[in-house]
Formats: structure tokens, sequence, C-alpha cells
């Protein structure tokens, strides 16, 4: 999401980063209501000393600061030695429309940095960067991430991303009485980062529910897609969390799971809205792929047979009640 | 850039925008040194004179040179000065005695001082602020050898900081060799390690209490102050924006109780600012493994967002190229002796 830019630095950095790797974990708030605006902001101040960025248009939306975590592992990768990398890791907590919750991880790879690993002053003047000390080509390193299945020591940024998710659990303002059930989602997403490539990427869904996303941009576009991910991240997780409360409404036998439906509405109903903080650079990729996934539709689809079958219901529950009347 | 409608089908400028940065960092008034003119534990204030006018007869000569040799770029060189009374560890003295007469050794010396800082403020402000707070909550431990793969949270709650691993004795059983050793290691080691493990903190409270209580009961120790303190100097710790200690023009009169005394009291109206792009801290060398602690814990501080990018864009229109790591923008100067 479109944080406000950075002060111009004149330092240009080293060494850039050949690849970023990022995850997305999308979940509910563990609220009973929505978090007003002022609670959220209070909530997301993760780092303490520094306040959360929010904006109001055209729906709530407040972004932590980032938090960094160390990071001495090695990345997946599909052939040859996997490459440790040393450095740390940068998350961040998006709450939008007051429940909607993302922690964000991400990334940057410098590759031949270093023979060894150097003291930890070094990485701790350049946070959110890992230096990968054996040799390793960005390609398999993309691969390699977004095939998700991190081995014990190897780089696992989706915990990282759930981590952030769960500082929230301790706040006071939190009652933990949500409502409604609605699985976490999560998204990979891969960058490889050249100067000279055209801004691109391709998405692919997985059998294993996850999103992923392979990205190859010049570093300036980088932090559009950055945002990109977040928000499809947060819109897939939408999508499924309706459909989800739909799907257990119906399953026979299980009485009392239509109260969900009413929640679902009045919590998710209104949030469907992927333009609202897309960057205008990349509107296309966006279109593009609302031409061949129709998430758009398919969102529309799924509220509509939601607010049909609570119609249904609210029907058959009048007629009841004129049928005793009568009786 | 006013919207008008497109004719060719080119995307349109944008006309709406709203971006609300909760914080907004602060540009300080900065010095390109600042020089801390000596230091004493607060039984050798309170005891002769003499030794406290011999320190900074020491400290006049070692000032002069930093002042000759301060890198300022395109700038007229700026330097500042100042003293931290140690009133964490020990309080009850005299404030007013203590001062006037820290006052009058160092003129007499022919050392300028600008600024005097409390210690115990570098723990809590009057206000009831916890400065500490804020640099104990963005410490980041080190991880472990191909070990830590980003599941591990980023915390230092055993009030305990390390640069590595350390010695570890262990009984093996059913093994020829029932007793091992494992060898300490420091992680960042270039051919050997100094393993290195910092006491930040003590707490008093009990364990599960709420995190004011927990505060107010915690014990910081000596070189976590003077880490706080390092980090003020340099403009690096911030309250939403601000400095986390500021400084205040002294009014003439020092109060009598420690606590009623600005964090930071600027006493020489015509000093260049406190904060500066680079440190100087000449002490007795007894304090050689405290400064060691303190260069540990800021090496393992997290800089908030935008803060270093301010001071690096102000030194860039000086021509100043600034150290990316914090404790190479230290520097320290050691009197032999004891006092």
């Amino acid at each position: 999401m479109a944080r406000p830019d950075p002060p111009p630095s004149d330092h240009p950095p080293p060494l850039q980063p050949q690849v970023v790797l990022g995850a997305v974990t999308t979940g509910l708030l563990n609220t009973s209501a929505p978090l007003p605006l002022d609670a959220a902001r209070q909530v997301l101040a993760l780092v303490p000393g520094v306040k959360a960025d929010w904006r109001r248009h055209p729906i709530d939306q407040v972004i932590s600061p980032d938090l960094f975590f160390g990071l001495d592992c090695r990345l997946a990768v599909h052939s040859g030695a996997q490459p440790r990398i040393i450095g740390t890791a940068r998350a961040r907590a998006l709450l939008t429309a007051g429940h909607a919750l993302q922690g964000s991880a991400r990334v940057d790879v410098v590759l031949d940095a270093s023979r060894r690993r150097l003291s930890w002053s070094h990485y701790m003047a350049r946070t959110g960067v890992v230096e990968a000390i054996n040799k390793a080509d960005p390609a398999d390193i993309v691969a390699g991430f977004l095939a998700g299945r991190p081995g014990k020591s190897a780089l696992d940024l989706g915990n990282t991303s759930a981590y952030v998710m769960s500082l929230l659990d301790e706040a006071p303002q939190i009652d933990r009485q949500a409502p409604l059930k609605a699985q976490t989602h999560r998204l990979l997403w891969a960058a490889h980062v050249n100067e000279d490539v055209e801004p691109g990427a391709q998405i692919e869904a997985g059998d294993d529910g996850v999103f992923r996303v392979r990205i190859s941009t010049p570093p300036a576009q980088l932090p559009h897609f950055v945002e990109f991910c977040e928000i499809l991240a947060l819109h897939d997780w939408l999508l499924n969390a309706l459909r989800n409360a739909y799907d257990r409404s119906n399953r026979k036998g299980r009485r009392g799971n239509d109260g969900e439906l009413g929640p679902a509405l009045s919590y998710l109903g209104h949030v469907w809205n992927p333009n609202a903080h897309l960057p205008r650079e990349l509107q296309w990729l966006w279109d593009a792929l609302e031409r061949e996934a129709q998430l758009s539709w398919a969102w529309q689809a799924a509220l509509t047979r939601v607010r049909d079958k609570v119609s249904l219901l609210t029907q058959k529950a009048i007629e009841e009640t004129l049928h005793k009347e009568v009786l | 850039m006013m919207y008008s409608p497109s004719r060719n089908g080119a995307p349109p400028v944008p006309v709406f925008r709203e971006r609300n940065r909760g914080t907004t960092v602060q540009n300080l008034p900065l010095s390109h040194l600042s020089v801390e003119v000596g230091h004493f534990y607060m039984e050798d204030l309170e005891n002769g004179e003499e030794p406290i006018l011999e320190q900074f007869r020491r400290v006049r000569p070692w000032l002069e040179a930093a002042k000759a040799s301060v890198l300022s770029g395109t700038g007229k060189p700026r330097v500042s000065t100042c003293f931290l009374i140690d009133d964490y560890f020990q309080h009850w003295s005299d404030a007013p005695e203590i001062m006037m007469k820290l006052v009058r050794l160092s003129q007499e010396a022919g050392v300028v001082i600008d600024y005097f800082a409390r210690e115990s403020a570098c723990a809590r402000r009057r206000d009831g602020f916890d400065v500490a707070d804020l640099l104990a909550t963005t410490l980041l431990e080190e991880p472990e050898p191909d070990r830590d793969t980003g599941s591990r949270p980023p915390s230092t709650a055993s009030g305990w900081l390390s640069n590595g691993r350390p010695s570890r004795e262990y009984t093996v059983l059913n093994a020829m060799e029932a007793h091992a050793w494992d060898a300490p290691l420091e992680y960042g080691k270039r051919n050997h390690s100094i393993y290195v493990d910092v006491e930040l903190w003590r707490d008093g409270a009990d364990p599960g209490a709420d995190k004011e209580v927990l505060l107010k009961q915690r014990q910081y120790s000596c070189p976590f102050l003077a880490a706080v303190w390092q980090l003020v100097r340099l403009g690096l710790l911030r309250a939403d924006g601000a400095p986390a200690l500021e400084v205040t023009d002294f009014d003439g009169e020092w109060k009598r109780e420690w606590s009623q005394l600005p964090e930071v009291v600027r006493v020489n109206p015509r000093a260049m600012p406190f904060y500066a792009y680079q440190s100087l801290s000449i002490m007795p060398q007894n304090f050689l493994p405290i400064e060691t602690a303190v260069r540990t814990i800021i090496d393992h501080f997290i800089v908030q967002p935008g803060v270093m990018e301010s001071l690096d864009a102000r030194a860039a229109e000086e021509n100043i190229e600034l150290s990316a790591a914090i404790s190479e923008r230290m520097s320290h100067h050691f009197l032999p002796g004891r006092k």
C-alpha cells in the first residue's frame, strides 16, 4: 500500500538487490466489531516512538512501521548448493476496513556480497537486506522461493508475516470475539530486479490455495509491485472468506451456521475495491488479471448468492411466524 | 498540473492524493562533532576538587585536538561540548553545589562545557516518558548462524545482549568422554572470537507484571544508559520524530533536586548545536569496558524510519560523508591514570 515517499537520500546504496522475496498473510482481526480508525492507529504503532501511517479514502487503512527480523539461513534452490544468507527481513502489518489484517514480509537479496559473515553492525547499517555468501542464480532463487516448501533451515517469510499479525492479539483494544470464521490465506511473491527489464508479472493460483506472483522489474517500480501483491492477497482472502461462509451455511445437519451469513455480509460485503489503493503504474496488471481470472465477477457472484440466501431465509422466517399466528 | 480530459487515451494525471504520515521526522540543528569532556562517578564529584580539576586539565588538549581536526566538509566547523552527570545510581547529593563546582572547575581548567545532561533522564524523562524503553524495544538480537529462518521473534526479553554464543559445558551419557565443553563464539568474528555479553537491565517486578509496573521497577545498567546518551547526542533516538531528550536553556538557577533539573540544559548561550553528526567521548581509561558494552548495544539498535535519511541528507549538503554504521560515527579517547 502506498506509503509516503521516503525522504530523498543523495547516497546511492552500494549494492542493489538482484532478487526481492516476499510473503503476505491475510486474515480476520479477532474482534467483535471493526476497529475504529483511532484505535487501529494505536494498535498498529508496533514500533515504540513511531506512529502508524494511515488513510481514510476511499476505505480506512492503517499501516504499521516496519519491524526487522535477524536472518542467517539458506535459500531454497532447485539446483546446486543452497546459498546462505545473512541480514534482516522487514515486515509490516496492514489493517483495512478495521478488520482485514495482513502481515507483509520482504527481504532484499544482494548476491556475491562477501565471503563470510561480517560484524552485526554491517547488517544493521542496511536493514531489510540480506547478503548471500555463496554464488547463486537469481532465477533459481525466485523459483525455489515460490515453490514454497522451505526446509528446516531455509528462509520462511510466511512465518515472519504471520508473526507480525500475531502481535495484534495482545492489544487491549482487541476483544478476541470475531463473529466469523475465516482462515488465513498466504501469497508468495518473488521479484527479479534489474535496471534493464520491462516491468512484468505472472500470477499463478496453486493447488494449495496459495497465489504466487513472479515479477521482473526495474528497482524504481518494485514498491508498486509490493502494493499490488498486498492488494491481490487481500482480495483473494475476501473472496475465499465469503465463499467459505456460504459453503458452511449449506452443510446439512449443522444448524446454526446460517448465523454466519449476517456477519459475513456486514464484515466483508463492503470491502471489495481492488482499485482503491492500486498504484496507477500497475493498473494494466490488474486489468490483465481481471480479464483472465475475473476475480471481481467471482466476488459479485458470491455476494449475490449470500444475499439471495439471506433473503430467502428471512422470507421463510416471516412465513413461519405468520403460520404460527394463524394457528 | 490540472486535470484535463485526455484526448488521446493517455492516462489522466492524478487529482486526488491522501498520504498521512504517522510520524514526521524533525530536522535537528546539528554540530559536526559533539565532545563529551570527561566523566565522573557521583562519589568523585562529592569528594575533593583537585581530581576533578586534574581530569578537566587532561581533557583540554584532546578537546583542542578534536576541534582542530573535525570533519566539517564545506562548512565552518561546529563543535559542542557536553557532560553527563551520574545521578541515576546515586542522587542524594546537593545538586546546586555540585553543578556550580563542575562549572567553576571546568572553566578553571580551560574547558568550556556547553551542555549538561542527567543520566537518569536517559532512563526516564521528567514528564514520565520512558526514554530507555525506546532503545530496549528496538534492539535486534543477532541471528544464530545457519539457524534463523525468520520465524524467531525479535526480542531481548532477558535483559542481556550478546554478540554470539556463550561457552557450554555438558555431560555426555554413555560416551567415552563424560564431560564436554563448547567454546564461546562471536558470530561476526574475523579469525578468533571476542565474545561479549552485556547486562542491559535488572527487573525488580514479579514476572507477569504489567508493563508500567515492570518499567518502574527496572534498573538499567550503566552501559545501557550510556548507549541512550550516545544515540541522543547523535540525533538518532526519537520519540514521534522529535529528539527523545530535548535541550532547555539554563534559567540561571540550579534546582535542589536532581529530578527537577532539565534533561539536557544549555549553559553556554553561544554554544553550537547539541546534536551532532559524530561524537567523541574523552574519559578515563577505566571506562573502556563500559564503552565496549555501549558499542555492542548500539550495534544492535534499529534506527527508526527516516531518521538516518534526514541526517545523511543534511550531511550531504555540507559535503560530509557519514558512515552507515552508527558505531563508526562514535569515537573515544581514553585518558591514562585512575581518574
